[in-house]
């Protein structure tokens, strides 16, 4: 479900995480905080990708740790933490937005139509970026592509999920890739504008500077 | 369909391995939903500070005068039994016989701890014998010989004037031991004359490091003694057990140590306690007989008596230093500004609430971390007046 998500996997941390696993299953304090802070990039990272801006993924994210230090009884250790804590994240995200998902049906024929398909060469986006992109989206066509794009999930998979049939799964994801397709070129249009900049480099730069 | 791959291996790419930076305000939103009552212990512990506080000044107040009581009031109670026992099956022949039997001097004046049952049998009898040979001019004068001072509260005549012989003479008598206790806190107060209050003090405050825009709560306990000077004037003292809980930036930790942190830690945990001796000067703005408006101003000396700090990086490691301990090393004499305006409101006599919001100044960096540590809350005071005396004589005659 999570594959291609890895943390700096050396014995040494490995080690360090059985450590901090038993001492959350003492409930001790220090423990927590040292596996939170361990795993708090990755979840962070999936936490921002479903949520509308990052005060939600924040909440998302102290959910899924709450959950998951309450049931850190039920994590068996033979397995590997991370697609366990992994899946955790991305339920308490889904969870999330689980009202907004209820409209997933409700879509708009319109969308479906017009002339998307153009080939793009993309640049090279910051990461920043692309998770403003993703949070731009809808919580239901951001959901799907999410769970399909990045997750890795089949669309039998989503549909059970997210308790939407195959064909509404598929829909939305057609719909948030084109949604993206169509920001990207705005943010890329934006940035040839301010483009020309790099040609009357002084000048240019204190008109851009007195107008912001 | 090239678009749409694309697009999923740009974001997939781009969004698969994030390098997110810590947030240490995360946690701890996290951290008072998992351990949510350690956060708590720490209101209620000013609570029971404060409580405690107006729980000894209660008992200091009522029960040191309520002795006075219990002893008077089972006095008369038992002599009036005696009393009834004694007087109902007879006449004065039982009374000569059992005054014959114990034929002491009616000198009780000195010995106060013969305030015993026995004594005041012999009391009894005593004055059975004297009352028909003793009017109230020579009770007093007996009284005034036997050193005590002329100071009987009215209450107390009027009541023998309205009593017959029997009643009367035992009401002197008790009224004699009474006014002993009544004479030697005369005497006291005599001596504390220059108004000297005592106050317990719960202060809760929000610490941190200047600059660093991060405060939390922290506190103290303490005892102070006020001097009276003038009546506006008046100098303050004491003891304060305080907590200095703060984090900060680890560019705001500044010890004096050669020891380099090979991997410098992002935020300093600090908890430190420490004992605060303050010496302040009080003005009293305004005030009537019930309010008071006080400004305090002076310099506290704080004793560190044990610094903890925990270290916390980027990137979690065991190996890196977690916390450092210092106990006793850091004195600040006079270190530190105080500032503050009491509002306080006097309950009775003896008793008055203050209510302090202050602010405490660093003029020299503070503990091992040689941070600028500040403290701004609201102190909470039990004030007790005229703690040694006894009685303050309401009823003295002028």
């Amino acid at each position: 479900m999570l594959k291609g998500e890895s943390v700096t996997t050396n014995r040494d941390s490995e080690h360090l995480i059985k450590e901090y696993i038993e001492g959350c299953r003492r409930n001790d304090r220090n423990s927590q905080k040292a596996l939170y802070k361990h795993f708090y990039s990755f979840a962070m990272g999936i936490c921002l990708r479903y949520a509308n801006n990052r005060l939600d993924a924040a909440g998302i994210l102290n959910d899924s740790f709450f959950k998951a230090f309450k049931n850190i009884s039920k994590y068996e250790s033979s397995k590997a933490f991370l697609p366990w804590l992994g899946r955790i994240v991305t339920n308490t995200a889904i969870d999330f937005y689980r009202s907004n998902l209820k409209f997933a049906g409700h879509m708009d024929i319109d969308d479906i139509e017009g002339p998307a398909q153009v080939t793009m060469v993309y640049e090279k986006l910051a990461y920043e970026d692309l998770i403003n992109l993703v949070q731009n989206l809808s919580p239901a066509y951001r959901t799907v592509f999410n769970l399909f794009a990045i997750d890795g999930n089949s669309h039998e998979e989503i549909s059970e999920l997210l308790n939407i049939s195959i064909g509404t799964s598929k829909s939305n994801l057609f719909k948030a890739r084109l949604k993206l397709q169509e920001m990207i070129k705005a943010l890329e249009e934006k940035s040839y504008k301010i483009l020309p900049a790099d040609d009357h480099t002084n000048f240019v730069q204190v008109r851009l500077s007195t107008n912001m | 369909m090239k678009a749409h791959n694309d697009i999923d291996k740009l974001f997939k790419d781009g969004l698969g391995k994030p390098d997110i930076p810590f947030n240490e305000l995360d946690w701890e939103e996290l951290d008072k939903q998992l351990h949510p009552k350690p956060k708590r212990r720490i209101v209620p512990f000013f609570w029971w500070s404060t409580a405690a506080g107006i729980a000894a000044t209660l008992i200091v107040i009522f029960l040191l005068p309520g002795k006075n009581n219990r002893l008077s009031v089972p006095a008369i109670v038992k002599q009036k039994s005696k009393y009834n026992q004694k007087s109902t099956p007879v006449n004065t022949d039982s009374k000569v016989e059992k005054s014959n039997e114990l034929p002491k001097p009616i000198v009780i004046t000195n010995d106060k701890t013969s305030l015993s049952v026995q004594t005041k049998k012999t009391d009894y009898k005593r004055t059975t014998k004297s009352i028909n040979i003793l009017p109230k001019e020579n009770l007093i004068q007996s009284i005034a010989q036997n050193n005590i001072l002329p100071v009987l509260p009215k209450s107390s005549i009027e009541f023998e004037d309205g009593k017959s012989s029997i009643t009367f003479s035992k009401q002197t008598i008790n009224t004699n031991l009474a006014l002993q206790k009544a004479n030697n806190s005369v005497i006291k107060t005599t001596k504390t004359k220059p108004g000297f209050v005592l106050a317990i003090i719960a202060a809760p405050d929000l610490t941190g490091i200047q600059k660093s825009g991060r405060s939390s709560l922290s506190g103290g306990i303490g005892i102070e003694a006020t001097l009276m000077l003038t009546k506006r004037l008046s100098i303050t003292t004491g003891a304060a057990y305080a907590k200095k809980i703060y984090d900060s930036d680890f560019s705001l930790y500044n010890p004096k140590s050669n020891y380099v942190f090979k991997n410098q830690p992002l935020n300093i945990h600090a908890n430190c306690d420490v004992l605060d001796i303050p010496l302040n000067v009080n003005y009293k703005i305004s005030g009537n007989n019930r309010n008071a408006l006080i400004l305090s101003t002076g310099l506290s000396t704080y004793l560190m008596l044990k610094e903890d700090y925990y270290y916390s990086y980027e990137t979690p490691n065991s190996k890196w230093p977690q916390s450092y301990e210092v106990k006793n090393e850091n004195q600040h004499y006079l270190g530190i500004a105080n500032i503050g305006v009491t509002f306080q409101r006097k309950i009775n006599s003896r008793l008055s609430l203050g209510i302090t919001p202050f602010a405490k100044i660093p003029l020299t960096n503070i503990g091992y971390g040689n941070s600028r540590l500040s403290s701004t809350g609201v102190a909470v005071s039990v004030n007790m007046t005229n703690l040694f005396s006894k009685k303050e004589n309401p009823s003295m005659p002028k």
